[in-house]
């Protein structure tokens, strides 16, 4: 009987303990390495201080819970920029965990909390190990929000340049840019194969400069959040747009908010939204203020006239719930959206995504057939996609008809499993 | 309620309400007066005098003793006549500055117009003392005017003088070099007592370095503060600076990391200025690629506040890169040639490899390709070279020194302007980003990356210390490779160098670059200008 292959998948931040779609993709993909019996995985989550102080933190590294196999890696002392740890006792504590589970594979996912010195931390422990690093975002590239959105006028970057980021940050002088990139770019030099789970994330690092054979495409997946069967929904219009997400700049809650103060300007009200999800203190002011200032005149109206409902965060185990309200689900974020772990969700309940045309939206939904696209960022091509998808007759059953099943976390596992055997990258 | 007593003082400030202006006064000299004869006459004068509350005799005589009749006292007439003969010149002290160890720096004045003053005396131990017999005349505008005299007398003196015995040398009781000795052509003499300054050694160099920028005021040529420091200043001072190394040097901690008891190929010398964060990134991205394993790391850190973290650095470093590191604290700051003082001494292979913090290998294998160099070039091209130090917007900001003659006008009112000319050090840089990739003869390479033989190194006896902080060390080191047969080449091996990033190598003070200007140019001038002058003039000797 040969010896299992041991996993170590490393994650910015525990489910358990933060939002977010990377830790839920890590856990996913932790749970059914555990059903596999030629499988033994751990896993080892960052939390910093705002998850609490749990489990003494300046141990650097503890257990969790007496989970069976997860760790915690409290960081305090941590610098941001290069995103490296400047406690040497938790590196230490890393080098340790190492040496104690002796890993045939360790899988970053994501270097935020964690720390892209702990990838040259693994080489040098193990020289032999598999090292597979996964993008969640576009960290490595840009280092004003990881999105890739210019701060000086909104617009979509599809560059990284020590002059072009110097004046996204200011602050930051353009040769720290240039320092940045390289201490990344020498950090990676110890990775064997990095993931991405959408194609055009591909490009963007292949541009940025990773070589395009070391970057091979895994989707997401996860679990079906489906677990009891749907009610039968009564007849009359599909009008009912739900938004699931974080409730900040650039994911676009606000081009959703101005689509239907347009539509009621231009006396459409035949449809309701609701607004699922939380963290408006992330958003910046002007968009909270107007958030805000959105909400409290809703809130005025009379009932009878309110088309927008303020849901507030949900767990993961209130997405059918909140779905079994919605005939769609609005994605308008203004960033590329790299994967949309919210379009996953629409689709296991059979709801047509309306999303902005770009990035891994745009990837994954087709056009006129599964969902809509409206042109990125415009509250006017949204209130009118939003109206013809309330009003044409047979839009939502056919896109409906046609919407695939999302990948499975036994999918994502099968293709990181490929990777981790040494099998050559997957290029869908 | 009483009136504050009025003090006449030799440097009069024109914008203090409470100075006395001698202009103002209509003063003159009464030639009964006599300085030495007043003070004597008056202990109580003498007092106030040494204690600082007057300036002088003369500032008293002005204020009240003429009023008082004081130059008809018999106290004063008895002196007076028994000191026909002619009176000692005066002599007055601005500052009595002295270290423990015994630096020295002593300003002041004298008005020698008929009796020149010759030699000036301080014991400093018992069996020890400072002689002055050759030593610069300053202008002093302050004393002219005291003096009432336009005379163009240079009145002031400025002395300085490193301690005997060097480093070797006992403490001395500073308190104790009280009472400085003065003697003229004639023979006279003139003691004065003054309580001592005392300072650090550092302290003491750097108010004489301050004293510089004025020394040679209402000069235009720049040679004129030049014969200043020629005489006995300059290489006092540097004496002193080399003192402050010397014992710097000798209080160090050394941590090593990772693995021991092996040779190197090559030993990478950073002193770590500032900040010790930059420590691991720098490290990460020096010692992470190809051929890597066969170099030492070897980091000296200054200040003394970054100790800390320094260390949690090496241990950082150590665990997530594995290099082999050492790791020296040595307080002190950063003077010249200080921090790679300390790693020759604990460096263990036959190659140094001087990186400034901000210099980063463009080429994660340049290791490798270092090694390669030394294996196939010819040894006069491998002894002592540098690189290609690139800026981060990809111009090639430095392959290497050379030297041009510049000249440059001061305006000078109703008249032509005055020409002056000097030798200016410059670096070969092209805002091209087209590599260059040929090999070649430099007059110098700068240390912000520098390879050399170890032993070559240290048979020319390393960068001088005798600068104050970092300035001209590397071509200093360069023009005496060059002048003993092997001039420093510089080779395409390209190196990101970030000159805008963090703490600089510490700017020296004015007096400090003047300082620095003429222990370069009085050493290699003669040299520059016969062999390396201008752009094209690079060639091996």
């Amino acid at each position: 009987m040969t010896a299992p292959l041991r996993v170590l998948l490393i994650s910015l931040g525990h489910p358990d303990l933060v939002p977010g779609g990377s830790p839920v993709v890590c856990q996913e993909l932790f749970d059914e390495l555990r059903t596999r019996d030629d499988i033994e995985c751990h896993m080892l989550a960052a939390v910093d201080r705002d998850s609490g102080d749990a489990h003494r933190p300046r141990a650097g590294i503890t257990g969790f819970d007496g989970q069976d196999g997860v760790y915690l890696l409290h960081q305090w002392e941590y610098d941001s920029w290069l995103h490296r740890n400047n406690d040497p006792a938790l590196v230490e504590s890393f080098a340790d965990l190492l040496g104690a589970i002796e890993p045939d594979v360790v899988h970053f996912h994501h270097f935020l909390s964690i720390g892209a010195d702990l990838i040259g931390a693994t080489r040098r422990v193990l020289p032999d190990c598999r090292i597979v690093f996964t993008f969640h975002e576009f960290a490595a590239i840009c280092a004003a929000d990881g999105h890739m959105v210019r701060r000086t006028d909104r617009s979509l970057c599809d560059r990284a340049s020590p002059a072009r980021c110097h004046q996204c940050l200011p602050e930051r002088p353009a040769d720290e840019f240039l320092i940045r990139k390289l201490w990344l770019e020498r950090q990676f030099r110890h990775v064997d194969i990095f993931t991405c789970p959408s194609h055009f994330m591909i490009e963007h690092y292949v541009k940025w400069g990773l070589p395009r054979e070391q970057v091979a495409f895994v989707t997401n997946g996860q679990r079906s959040r489906a677990v009891r069967p749907l009610l039968p929904r009564p007849p009359g219009p599909r009008n009912r747009i739900g938004y699931f997400g974080q409730l900040h700049d650039d994911k676009g809650v606000h081009v959703l908010l101005r689509a239907v103060t347009l539509l009621r300007e231009n006396g459409f009200t035949d449809f309701q939204v609701d607004i699922n999800g939380g963290g408006i203190q992330h958003a910046s002011e002007p968009i909270r203020r107007e958030i805000e200032a959105f909400q409290d005149t809703e809130r005025r109206r009379p009932a009878a006239e309110r088309l927008v409902s303020f849901n507030g965060p949900y767990s993961l185990d209130q997405v059918q719930s909140r779905m079994a309200r919605v005939d769609w689900s609005v994605v308008p974020s203004v960033w590329w959206e790299i994967f949309g772990l919210v379009i996953s969700e629409a689709w296991m309940f059979g709801r047509p995504v309306i999303c902005s045309n770009a990035g891994g939206m745009a990837e994954r939904v087709t056009h006129e057939v599964d969902g809509l696209h409206f042109e990125l960022g415009d509250p006017a091509a949204l209130a009118a996609t939003i109206e013809r998808a309330c009003t044409e007759d047979g839009l939502w059953e056919r896109l409906h008809a046609a919407i695939p099943t999302p990948p499975s976390r036994a999918t994502m596992a099968d293709g990181y499993l490929a990777l981790y055997q040494r099998e050559e990258a997957l290029a869908v | 309620m009483a009136a504050r007593p009025r003090i006449v003082r030799p440097a009069i400030d024109h914008d203090d309400p409470n100075g006395v202006s001698l202009d103002e006064a209509g003063d003159t000299i009464d030639p009964g007066f006599d300085e030495a004869t007043y003070l004597r006459a008056f202990p109580d004068i003498a007092d106030a005098v040494r204690r600082g509350t007057l300036e002088s005799g003369l500032a008293h005589y002005r204020l009240a003793g003429r009023v008082e009749g004081r130059l008809e006292k018999a106290e004063y007439l008895t002196l007076s006549r028994a000191e026909s003969a002619p009176a000692t010149p005066q002599v007055a002290l601005d500052t009595l500055t002295i270290s423990y160890s015994g630096s020295t720096l002593i300003t002041g004045w004298s008005d020698d117009r008929r009796d020149r003053l010759t030699e000036v005396d301080l014991e400093t131990r018992a069996d020890s003392r400072h002689t002055w017999t050759a030593f610069p005349r300053l202008p002093r505008a302050d004393v002219q005017r005291t003096l009432d005299t336009s005379a163009e007398h240079k009145f002031g003196f400025l002395l300085v003088a490193a301690p005997v015995g060097g480093i070797a040398a006992p403490e001395i009781d500073a308190r104790a070099a009280n009472a400085p000795l003065f003697r003229f052509a004639s023979g006279k003499e003139a003691r004065l007592h003054r309580d001592p300054v005392v300072a650090s050694d550092a302290d003491l160099r750097d108010l004489a370095l301050a004293a510089l920028p004025t020394a040679a005021a209402g000069e235009l040529d720049p040679e004129a503060i030049y014969r200043i420091l020629d005489q006995h200043v300059g290489v006092q001072i540097a004496a002193i600076n080399r003192l402050i190394v010397d014992r710097e040097s000798t209080r160090r901690l050394v941590t090593r990391y990772g693995p021991e008891h092996r040779r190197f190929r090559g030993s990478i010398v950073t002193v770590a200025r500032g900040d010790a964060s930059g420590i691991v990134p720098r490290l990460a991205m020096t010692a992470s690629g190809a051929g890597a394993t066969d170099y030492e790391h070897i980091v000296i850190v200054t200040n003394s506040n970054q100790f800390e973290a320094a260390a949690k650095a090496a241990r950082i470093a150590s665990t997530t890169i594995g290099l082999t590191l050492t790791l020296i604290m040595q307080p002190g700051g950063d003077p010249a040639g200080f921090g790679e003082d300390a790693a020759i001494d604990t460096a263990r292979s036959d190659r140094l490899i001087f990186m400034d913090q901000n210099v980063i290998p463009r080429d994660p294998d340049w290791a490798s390709q270092h090694t390669s160099l030394l294996e196939s070039a010819p040894l006069t091209q491998t002894r002592l070279f540098g690189g290609m130090l690139y800026s981060p917007d990809g111009a090639l900001s430095h392959r290497g020194y050379y030297f041009q003659h510049e000249t440059s006008f001061l305006p000078r009112p109703n008249e032509l302007p005055f020409e002056i000319g000097t030798i200016r050090l410059s670096r070969l840089a092209s805002a091209a980003t087209r590599p260059m990739a040929v090999a070649g003869p430099a007059a110098g390479v700068p240390a912000a990356f520098m390879s050399v033989d170890r032993r070559w190194f240290e048979s020319l006896g390393g960068f001088t210390r005798h600068y104050a902080r970092a300035a001209f060390d590397d071509i200093d080191f360069c023009l005496r490779s060059r002048k003993h047969g092997f001039p420093a080449w510089v080779h395409p091996l390209p190196m990101w160098h970030f000159e805008r990033r963090g703490i600089a190598r510490p700017e020296p003070s004015k007096g400090g670059a003047i300082l620095n200007e003429w222990l370069f140019h009085r050493q290699w001038d003669e040299m520059i200008r016969s062999e390396l002058l201008g752009f094209n003039a690079v060639a091996a000797p």
